[in-house]
Formats: structure tokens, sequence, C-alpha cells
């Protein structure tokens, strides 16, 4: 009896040597390496002149603040070489840019511009993955008459690039799941 | 017969009781038949309604009992007394001939809450779905369903109610894992179970928090003391993803008087990408392996066994399902087709899951005298799970989930040695629960670190009377939950939170000696808020949600009735449930407007908030025999849930389920046994009880499924063969169902053949 009831002791003792053997470290922050906080939008007139900048930003990730966008007006009947840049942007203020990891996997991704009708703005593709497919980190932007309208900026990730119409610019068929759609959108106007 | 196992019958520290009838052909009660243990010569008549009771049987012994009648054949009757109250017995008697047909043991084994609802399947009944996850086996049980989540994971449901709301008790260690996810299912290799017990219903006063919907209880056999070696090999092979299960066990009692047992087991399986009628749902394919050992001593008065299990799988989540944001929920509720159409392989890509559930346990027990029967038993559980998910910069082998938890579990059990018909237990059991996520996901954790600590104290008791059996049952809770998270601005948080409870249970139980039972039951049952549903915070994957937990939320309170007939005659069987069940303080996820806007697009927005809700039913199963081999089986479950503080449905209960088997079945033919040949229909209705708009698509339409099996058993010297042959969904239906997370995205698996076989050798190939 006493040394069954010492057995007993025993187990439970091992119990609690189990649970007291844990560490007992504070556990450190994540830094959320992929959560794209700030995507910047350069046109640069091909004539020559002041770039003008699009940014939208969302430090506080989804859900608490809405986001913050900056986009000034675009001129009518102008050409812009057009460079896009993602950055990731930590609570510690550091700032991480994370546009080489898209260009590496540049086969995998692609950016689409979605321009509401009325919206004067054409784009065209100016740069190729390995397969000789757009990425679209680099694009031409064709304004037309005066007008305004909004665009959003798409950034899907294992799509189907081969799918049709999809290396002319059209998600529609595209699939894959999206890493970047610019909500709400920049409201732009031409002038 | 081989086994006379009548050892040690001495009546002081032996208390089961067993009762039973002994009927004739004509289900007419044989008045006056002697029944008799052979070894230690106790033995009782039966009364005037056929009605007998044997007091002072052993737990854990194996008797030969013999039943004789003048007139009739005298039987013998093997009976391997459990832990518990054995099952009641109906034996049946043929009038003198000189055919020997076997005894008809037409009983279930029952747990020890008999007031409440609850169903059995037996080893062979386990057979024949062998190599099926759990959720799937179970819902062959009438008033279980299953969650799934795509073809490859599903989580069992009962009554309406799962994940924390129903509790599994492995090997008698409630299961701990992951299980606030419905995409997490249990990690538990059903191969393990000899049976698997089914309570519908509220026990949580004897096995605590979240048992609500129901307790599910995974049994291993006995370790075989006192018997030589037996051992059994399954091999399953499926076409729906060309599966490959093979599974076995090998067991022996040894030492010098037996008193010493072990038991081996495995399980490997191997599953390609699934098939639905007119696609591969890509990255569906899975892995599985598994193993568990047992050793034990066993004496008179005491006995110690301890019992390890690891439990691993890698599994893919079907490809087209994972979605950026709703912009891409909607294109892939807008193609006919999923997005992602995949080819047949073995390989598993992301997202896909790697879990790992490592069980050890140790219970003992010593009979006291006076004190009773004292059992101690302690579980040491640890899971890892990891996620890994579509990433970008090369992060594709860096989990996005990485969590460990870490639970001791330790029960102290005292059952009392009965008087005057009373017989009770009360005992005490406690909880450690650590939860840690591994840090360098680079990812915000989805739950946070936490510690959660547990202790409740219980006391039932259970008066057998000459009609009415009463359980009544009391149990204090106390619950200590401190979390440690952080905020949006990463500063580390500590909030505690301390939850007590009080449940309570009454049941009244009776059976007729013409094989009507009555089962009644009022109970509570509770269920403290999780740390997911008090913390979540931000983008739940693959839900295309944003999900955030409420710290102000209040723990679940159950209150819960059941009635349940049961009409066992020789031609008909009939079970008819009625329950209802009222949760306070309900815990959901309510979708809330404005939709949150990121840059990553739309996302709707879900709070964990509190309601009162109803769930109430009906569980019905019928089995009619005729023409001495044919037989038809029916199946009706339903159910209606309400959020009666609003005044809405409740979300993700299941349709209306109706299932007719019909086949035929001979014990034996020749030198074979066990011969069946079975068609079943399933008919599952649409949901229409949904809010109008709160879905991203309408529930499926109704579906309805063929199914055919068919098996048979051979038995030579000291081997039986049992082989059985099975099609699923033989018209290669396309259908979605509404239980499934997945159905925005693709169909139901199509035709799937099956084949089983299972090989058992040594002194259990013996029946």
């Amino acid at each position: 009896m006493y040394k069954f009831t010492r057995t007993l002791l025993l187990l439970w003792m091992v119990g609690v040597a189990f649970t007291s053997c844990r560490k007992k470290n504070d556990p450190k922050p994540e830094n959320p390496e992929e959560e794209i906080n700030r995507l910047v939008m350069t046109f640069t007139p091909v004539a020559g002149g002041a770039p003008i900048v699009f940014r939208y930003e969302d430090l506080d990730g989804p859900g608490g603040n809405a986001p913050v966008l900056t986009n000034p007006p675009l001129q009518a009947n102008r050409q812009y070489n057009v460079a896009i840049q993602v950055f990731k942007v930590k609570s510690t203020g550091e700032v991480e840019e994370k546009t080489p990891e898209v260009l590496t996997e540049g086969d995998e991704h692609q950016f689409f511009f979605r321009a509401t009708a009325g919206l004067n703005l054409t784009f065209s593709y100016t740069d190729v993955d390995k397969n000789q497919r757009p990425i679209g980190l680099s694009t031409r932007f064709t304004t037309g008459n005066a007008s305004s309208g909004s665009l959003t900026v798409i950034l899907r990730h294992e799509l189907n690039k081969a799918a049709a119409g999809v290396a002319a610019g059209d998600a529609t068929n595209a699939g894959g799941e999206t890493d970047i759609e610019t909500t709400p959108p920049f409201a732009v106007t031409i002038q | 017969m081989l086994l006379v196992g009548s050892q040690r019958a001495y009546a002081q520290s032996c208390t089961v009781t067993l009762e039973g009838s002994v009927l004739d052909e004509n289900d007419q009660p044989v008045v006056a038949a002697q029944l008799i243990i052979l070894g230690n010569q106790q033995g009782v008549i039966t009364d005037t309604t056929g009605y007998f009771r044997l007091h002072h049987l052993c737990p854990h012994t194996t008797y030969t009992l013999q039943i004789t009648m003048l007139g009739f054949d005298s039987q013998e009757l093997l009976l391997p007394v459990g832990h518990q109250a054995p099952p009641k017995l109906q034996i049946k008697l043929n009038t003198s001939s000189k055919t020997l047909d076997e005894v008809t043991v037409a009983a279930q084994k029952e747990s020890d809450w008999m007031s409440l609802p609850q169903q059995t399947l037996t080893a062979e009944q386990l057979a024949k779905s062998s190599g099926k996850p759990l959720a799937e086996m179970l819902k062959e049980v009438s008033g279980v369903s299953s969650l799934t989540t795509g073809a490859s994971i599903s989580k069992p449901v009962i009554h309406g109610l799962y994940s924390n709301r129903v509790l599994i008790l492995n090997n008698g260690i409630r299961q701990e894992g992951q299980q606030w996810g419905s995409e997490h299912a249990p990690e538990i290799d059903p191969f393990v179970a000899s049976q698997l017990t089914v309570i519908k219903g509220a026990a949580s006063v004897r096995y605590g928090a979240e048992a609500m919907g129901g307790v599910i209880l995974v049994n291993p056999a006995a370790l075989p003391y006192g018997m030589r070696g037996s051992g059994q090999a399954t091999i399953v092979g499926s076409s729906n993803g060309r599966q490959g299960i093979f599974s076995g066990w090998v067991e022996s009692g040894f030492g010098k008087r037996k008193q010493w047992a072990a038991r081996l087991q495995a399980t490997s399986k191997n599953v390609g990408t699934l098939q639905s009628p007119d696609y591969y749902l890509a990255n569906t394919a899975f892995q599985e392996f598994n193993f568990s050992g047992a050793v034990g001593f066993k004496q008179e008065k005491r006995g110690i066994e301890i019992f390890f299990s690891r439990f691993t799988t890698s599994l893919g989540i079907f490809r087209a399902a994972h979605i950026g944001n709703l912009t891409d929920l909607e294109a892939a509720i807008n193609s006919p087709r999923p997005l992602f159409e995949g080819q047949f392989t073995y390989d598993i890509a992301n997202p896909r899951q790697k879990i790992e559930h490592n069980l050890l346990k140790v219970n003992a027990f010593y009979k006291i005298p006076k004190l009773g029967l004292l059992q101690i038993q302690y579980g040491w559980q640890i899971n890892t799970r990891q996620e890994f998910d579509i990433r970008i910069g090369g992060r594709f082998n860096i989990p996005a989930l990485n969590m460990e938890l870490q639970t001791h579990t330790l029960e102290l059990a005292v059952e009392r040695p009965s008087s005057n018909k009373w017989k009770g237990s009360w005992g005490l059991q406690g909880l450690l629960q650590f939860n840690s996520n591994v840090p360098g996901t680079g990812v915000r954790p989805l739950v946070p670190n936490f510690d959660n600590y547990g202790i409740g104290l219980f006391w039932t008791e259970k008066r057998v009377g000459d009609k009415w059996d009463w359980e009544f049952g009391l149990r204090y809770d106390y619950r200590f939950l401190s979390v440690l998270r952080f905020d949006t601005q990463d500063n580390l948080l500590n909030p505690r939170f301390n939850f007590q409870n009080i449940s309570a249970s009454v049941g009244a139980h009776r059976h007729w000696e013409n094989g009507i039972t009555w089962r009644n039951n009022i109970g509570t049952a509770w269920r403290p808020p999780q740390a997911y549903e008090l913390y979540s915070q931000g983008l739940h994957h693959g839900a295309a949600a944003l999900e955030f937990g409420d710290e102000n939320l209040r723990a679940e309170q159950a209150y819960q009735t059941s009635s349940t007939w049961q009409v066992q005659r020789k031609r008909i069987d009939i079970e008819i449930g009625l329950y209802a069940n009222y949760i306070n303080n309900y815990i959901f996820l309510n979708p809330e407007l404005p939709p949150a806007l990121t840059i990553r697009g739309a996302f709707p927005v879900f709070n964990f908030r509190q309601t009162d809700a109803l769930l109430a039913g009906v569980d019905l199963i019928a089995k009619y025999r005729f023409v001495k081999v044919g037989f038809v089986q029916a199946k009706a479950a339903l159910i209606r849930a309400r959020d009666v503080r609003n005044q809405r449905f409740l979300p993700f209960i299941p349709a209306d389920r109706y299932e007719v088997t019909a086949g035929c079945q001979w014990e034996e033919v020749g030198q074979w046994q066990d011969i069946i040949a079975a068609f079943t229909l399933q008919h599952v209705l649409q949901q229409f009880r949904v809010e109008p708009n709160s879905d991203y698509a309408p529930p499926p339409p109704t579906y309805t499924l063929l199914n055919f099996q068919a098996g048979v058993t051979k038995q030579w010297n000291g081997h039986r063969l049992a082989f059985s042959f099975m099609v699923e969904n033989i018209l290669n239906i396309r259908y979605r169902d509404y239980m499934n997370r997945f159905r925005y995205f693709g169909d139901e698996i199509g035709r799937n053949f099956t084949v089983r076989l299972l090989w058992t050798f040594g002194q259990k190939a013996k029946k």
C-alpha cells in the first residue's frame, strides 16, 4: 500500500517537474515581413520634367485606421514611365523595400491597373520575366484629354500568366491570389 | 469456448452488476431459466418476465455464463466485464434441436452515464469504414455529422455543435489540440480504437468543460491479460486519390501468470490528389503515420498501464480555396470550375499543414477496502502544428503558423463500493496547459501565447432501482487563463482571466422487459472562452476575413434536456431521440459592416459576439428485419437552431439528413460467415434556414448519393479473414455540402471504390 502510494506520488511529482521545466521567456513580437503597407508609384514624364508620385499607405495594417492616399494630378496628353515600389514599414519606423522580392519571383507575379470608364488613361508593360511575360513593375502610362476617375493597382500572385488577355493587362482570366488591391483606389485627375 | 476466465471472483471488491433478459425465438420471456457463472458457481434464475440480475462481478474479468432451461438448447456465453457497468444483455434461447445457433447478444456497450442518448460503434462496425478519418466514421451515428474543409479535413459535429463544444476523450484523456480552428481535424488515429462511443448531450458533469454538444470516447481494447498472442493487419485501398492504408497491431499477455500484457500498433496512410466527378481537386493529397504502444500489469487489487501514441500528418489544403481577398472569392464563386485545376500526384504543395500529436498516459488502479476503487490517470500531450502558406520572397518553407501546445491532465477518481442500490464515484481533475508560438514565422500569431490552468471536482451517484435507474451529478470547475499578447503597437500585454462554474445533471433510465428503454436527462454544461475568441486579431488566411476577438467575452452556459425511446424487438429496432439545448452567451463570429479597406483589397469584418442560442432536434434510427436475411434501416437527423436574442438563424448548422440502407445479411453460408450486401441512399436537403444575404453564396442544393457495400468473413484454425468492398457515390454525382467550408471553390469527391482486407490471427481470431 505504502509502496503503491509512493508510486502515485512520484508520478504526480514527475508531472509537476515537466511543467516547471518550461522556459518562461517573454515572447518577441513577429515582424510580418510580407505585409506590404506602402506602395509608391512614380510617374516620370517621358518628355522630361519633375516626376509625379502616387502613394498608398496603411501602416497599422488591416482594420484600425483607414489607408492614406496621395495622388497629385497628371498632365493631359502625356506619356509617363511608371515605376512601382513596395515597402514594409515596421512598427519601429524602419523601412524595408520589398520590390526585389516581387522582381525575383517575377514569373509568379503581375501587376494590373484598372481605370474606371471615363478616365482617359491607358498603360502598357515595359518589363518582362524570365518567360518573356510582363511583370508590371515598369510600365508606360498614356494620358488623354482632361478627365477624372479612379485607378486600382492590383498585384496577383501564382496567377496563370499564359491565360488569354493577361499579357495585355486584363486580369479577367488570370486567377491567382491577390497580394495587393489598392482599396480605396487612387482618385486620379488628368488636367 | 476457449476462455474460462473466472479469475478472482472475491465478492468484497467486486461490485459490478449485470442485468439482462432471456427470451425465446418469438421474443417471449423464458421464465425460470438458470444462469450460472462457470468457475464460481454463482447463479440466478430468471423471473416471470425473463429478467435477471447478477451481482458482485469483478471488473476487468472475463466470465463464462451458462444458460440452461428445459426444452431449450443450453448456451455458453463469454462475458467480458469492463471497468464500467456492462451492457444489458438480451439472451435468446433456441428450442431444443440439433442446430446450435450462436447466442445473440443484442446489446450495446454503455458508458457510465446511461441517461444520455448514446451510441457505440463496435470493432465490427468500425471495420466497415476503416481507413476513414475519425469524423467520417462517426457519421454512422445518427445525429452526428461533420464539418469539413475540403476533402482532407473533417471534424465531428454532434447535434449542431463542434470544435470547442465537443469533447474527445482519447483513451480516457481529453484530447487537447488546436481544436478551436474549424480547419483543424482531431489528431487521432481511429485504428487505435476498438470501439467509438458518442454521448450526444451535455456530459460536463463527468468530463468537464466543453462537453456541451457531446463527448466522443475513443477506446482501445482492454490489454490482453491472461491471454496468448494475437494480431491483426488491415489493408485498405481506394480508387479516389489512389489511397493505400496499412494498419496493424500485435498483442499478448506475458509473465508467469500472464498478469502482464502489451500491445503495439501502427498505421500508415497515403492519399493522392482526390477527384471530383469533373476534375482533380488540386493539392488534396495527404499522408499520415501513427503508432502506439501499451504495456500493463494487473493484479486483483492493483494495476498500472502505460500508453504512448504518436500521430503525424502532412496534408495539402485545396489550392483553389486559397484566395487573397473578396474579389478573388467572388471570382472563385462565379467560376464553374476551380481556378486551379490539379493533376494526380502524391506530392503536397503549399498551402499545407504539418501536425504532430504525442500522448503519454499512465493510469493505475488500487482497491482500497472501505474507500472503494481508486483510479489515477495522468496524461501528457504535446501538439505541434505548422501551417505553410503561399508566401513571397522564398518563404515557402517557413511556417506561417507554428504553435506548440503542451497539456498535462491528471484525474483521481474513487468508485465507492455499492451499497443499497446506490453506486457513486467522486474525484478530481486537473489541467495544466501551455500554448506557445514558435518565433520566426514572420506572421503575427493568430492565437497568442497562453497558460491555462484548470481544476474540477465531481461527484456522481447512481441508484439502481427495480424499474427506474436514477443518476445524479454535480461538478465544480475553476479555470485560470493568463495570456501573453502584443497589441498593434507591439506592446506586450498580460491579461488574466478567472472562470468558475457549477454544473449539474439529473437522469432517469428505465428498461422494460419487452425490450423498451427510456432515457431522460436534464443537465448543464459550460465552456470558458478560448484565447482565440478573446484575442484573435487580423486576417484569417483562406477564410478571406478579418477576425477580431473580444476580451470581454464571458463563459458559455448550456442547459440541456433529452429524451430517448429505444425499442428492441426480434424484427424491429427503433430509437427516437429528442433534445433541446439552450446556450446562454453562445460565442459566434458575427459579420459586421463596413468591410475593412486594406492594401490587399476589401475584407469583410467578423467580430466575436455573444448571444443566446437554442438548438433542438430529433434523431431517428429504425431497423427492420424480414425473411431471415433481409433488412432495411432508416436514419434521420433534423436540427433547428436559432439565435433567440436577435431572432435569427445560426450559421453552419447541418441541413436535414435522411439515410436508407437495404440489404441482406447471412450469419453463415457454408464455410463463409458474416456475409452482407447492402445499398445505402443518402439524402441531404439544402439548408434553407439561413439568414438572407448572410453568406457569400447561397447554400448548395439538395443532393442524393447512392452507396454500396458487401463483405464476407472466413475463419480457419487460428485465423480470420474479413474482406469487404464498397462503392461510394456510385452515380458519380456532382454535389456540394453546406458543411464544407470550401463549398465555394469546388465539388465534393466523386465515385470511390474501396477494398478492405482484415486479417486477424492468434487467440482473438477465434471468436
